[in-house]
């Protein structure tokens, strides 16, 4: 299977060489074709001196343009990253298990990271900005489980010490030996969770985290708006409005209050005047 | 190499033995035991009042009045205000209703995405406010007595410096003033959630907050599961095994885990006022915090305050709770320090018959 994709792969490359090669030779066919057929005196004596010098530039325009359409054609295949090696890592799962993307990461980068167009590859981006988010988490999350890994294995030393350390108390029943192993790997644990360095990869994982579920909500509301179904982002925005709308009731129905009850600071004579209303005051949304 | 372990293979069998007969004990057990046998919140209370997702109750009463004016006990929104009726045994709400205290408790629910915008203004002086006035109304009062637990004391403090006109006493329990003070006692097992919270930056917090639209429960247990690493990983091995074949411990286990399984989502603005005003910046202790546009000064805390604080408090070193003695604006203030753990003083059989009494005796001498 894998050898079938490199042989692909290769075979890609061989054509993207050939179809570079070709238009490089078209440009030359072009650029010669416009040249006057006869020699460069022939020219100049047939056609007025005006046009001669006319197609002279338009000869050197070609020549510059052919020029750089070569070179276009030489850099464009391994600044975009995607190279006949990267892709092939792509296709590799025993890759995917490893913290962040590897090869990959530079041309997901460049592709995130490069201009925007207005109408093109909108939703490609966000699906590789997720991809490179999801990436960075799964950076964050190695660094974790290496600390705590470490953590672990200090734990296991410290109890190894411990239970030698002929000085202290003989250990006689399996739940003494357990209860040394807890009290070491607490102490130990509770030591590593308070260093700068646990508190600093708890704060990336945290916080790339966050980043790509956002990013992620943000592909999820591509679609969405495909289908004409409310985005989370827009169900935000009506909560908000919903929200704003009680708190202003609130206010309307306190100021309504303070004005229909003369001394409302006071709940006596709040209550007084709710019994001579024959009701109690009840507030929107309420059930008493 | 010379080792510690001296196991005796007999002994060694023996226990093996016995750990075998508690394994099929315990399962035989747990196969019996039903979700609806572990009923915790049982107090029979009413619903008296309700607003959007915020409940207020009001127990019966379970003995002659002794304490004239209500008491309205808010809990905050990281954890249920169920911690503090567990189990019969073992229920502040109980204890006060047997010593004659007319009681109202505030449940804020479980505080979905669509509550994302609530912010601390709305859960002081919009929902908080309007329990406490409700109560005022039925009673015929101007003010009550109010009981803060935890972020809820936070809450109660807000509204005590902002309408001090409507707390008769204002007692608070293992509530955070002073932020920072978490090291003040050198302890490597206290104050990790302060420390984790001053690790992020704002933008991390507003990121997060983003990301859920709250602040999720499953991360604040998992923050929390932290603090404690090991009992954590053994709580439902070794844990469990060492209550497993008595009827009453793994009740009692299991009515714990219950209400820890209950953590609710903290509403994201909310939230984003919790660690950064208050975690990070430790704005409340510096009176910098503001609601609704004001300012809280806790120097206008003028009516009685009793400050209760647990000793072995992890969550809550001791040291931010007792902070408050500087802050307050009254003369009478008084401090109870109570043996246990943050929810220890509130579940453990020890501190029962403490909590209980030392609130209703300093409530009784203050009309």
């Amino acid at each position: 299977m894998t050898n079938k994709t490199i042989s692909w792969m290769d075979q890609a490359g061989d054509l993207y060489k050939q179809w570079a090669d070709q238009q490089r030779a078209l440009f030359r066919s072009m650029s010669l074709g416009i040249a006057p057929p006869g020699p460069p005196g022939a020219l100049t004596a047939n056609t007025p001196a005006g046009a001669s010098e006319g197609m002279r530039q338009a000869q050197a325009l070609w020549q510059s343009s052919m020029e750089q359409w070569v070179t276009l054609a030489q850099q464009a295949q391994p600044q975009s990253g995607l190279t006949a090696e990267s892709l092939k890592t792509l296709f590799d799962p025993s890759q995917w298990a490893q913290a962040g993307l590897g090869p990959l990461d530079a041309a997901i980068e460049h592709l995130v990271e490069g201009p925007s167009y207005a109408t093109l590859w909108t939703l490609d981006r966000k699906i590789l900005k997720a991809q490179k988010l999801r990436g960075e988490w799964a950076k964050d999350l190695a660094a974790f489980q290496l600390l705590m890994h470490g953590a672990w294995s200090e734990a296991v030393k410290r109890f190894f010490q411990e239970i030698n350390d002929t000085q202290g108390a003989p250990i006689t029943t399996w739940r003494e030996l357990i209860d040394v192993w807890i009290k070491t790997a607490n102490e130990t644990l509770l030591a590593t969770h308070r260093t700068p360095e646990f508190l600093e990869v708890q704060r990336r994982l945290t916080r790339s985290g966050a980043e790509c579920r956002l990013q992620e909500r943000e592909i999820a509301e591509a679609f969405c708006e495909m289908q004409q179904t409310p985005t989370r982002t827009e169900m935000d925005e009506v909560q908000r409005e919903v929200y704003d709308l009680r708190r202003r009731l609130r206010v309307l129905e306190r100021s309504g209050i303070a004005a229909a009850i003369p001394h409302a600071a006071s709940p006596r004579a709040a209550k007084k005047a709710d019994r001579s209303r024959g009701a109690r005051r009840t507030p929107p949304n309420s059930t008493a | 190499m010379h080792s510690r372990i001296q196991f005796d293979p007999l002994q060694i069998a023996k226990q093996f033995a016995d750990f075998s007969q508690r394994l099929l004990q315990g399962s035989e057990m747990l196969r019996s035991v039903k979700d609806r046998d572990v009923q915790i919140a049982t107090t029979p209370k009413t619903e008296v009042f309700r607003q959007d997702k915020t409940t207020l109750y009001h127990y019966e009463p379970m003995a002659k009045r002794a304490v004239a004016v209500p008491v309205l006990v808010v809990y905050g929104l990281v954890g249920r205000y169920t911690m503090a009726d567990l189990q019969e045994d073992r229920s502040l709400i109980r204890n006060l209703l047997l010593q004659g205290v007319d009681l109202y408790a505030v449940d804020w629910g479980n505080p979905g995405r669509g509550d994302r915008w609530l912010t601390i203004d709305d859960y002081v002086n919009g929902y908080l406010n309007e329990c406490i006035e409700f109560i005022c109304r039925a009673h015929g009062l101007d003010s009550i007595n109010v009981l803060g637990i935890c972020e809820g004391g936070v809450f109660t403090l807000c509204h005590a410096a902002l309408h001090p006109e409507q707390v008769r006493n204002l007692i608070v329990t293992i509530t955070p003033v002073d932020f920072h003070a978490d090291q003040a006692e050198g302890r490597t097992d206290h104050g990790f959630i302060n420390l984790w919270t001053r690790s992020l930056t704002p933008e991390d917090v507003d990121r997060l907050i983003e990301a859920n639209g709250n602040l999720p429960g499953e991360l604040m247990s998992f923050v929390f599961s932290t603090m404690t690493p090991l009992s954590s990983l053994t709580k439902y091995n070794l844990g469990l095994l060492d209550v497993v074949d008595d009827e009453k411990k793994l009740l009692n286990f299991l009515r714990m885990e219950k209400w820890l399984a209950d953590r609710p989502h903290h509403p994201g603005e909310a939230a984003k006022q919790w660690l950064k005003d208050l975690y990070q910046q430790n704005k409340l202790v510096k009176n910098q915090f503001e609601l609704g546009g004001r300012k809280v000064e806790l120097a206008n805390i003028t009516m009685p305050v009793l400050n209760i604080y647990a000793k072995e408090d992890h969550i809550i070193p001791p040291q931010c709770s007792r902070a408050l003695a500087e802050c307050v604006g009254t003369d009478d203030y008084s401090e109870i320090g109570l043996a246990g753990g943050h929810v220890g003083v509130f579940v453990s059989g020890k501190s029962q018959g403490i909590l209980g009494k030392g609130i209703v005796d300093w409530l009784t001498e203050r009309p």
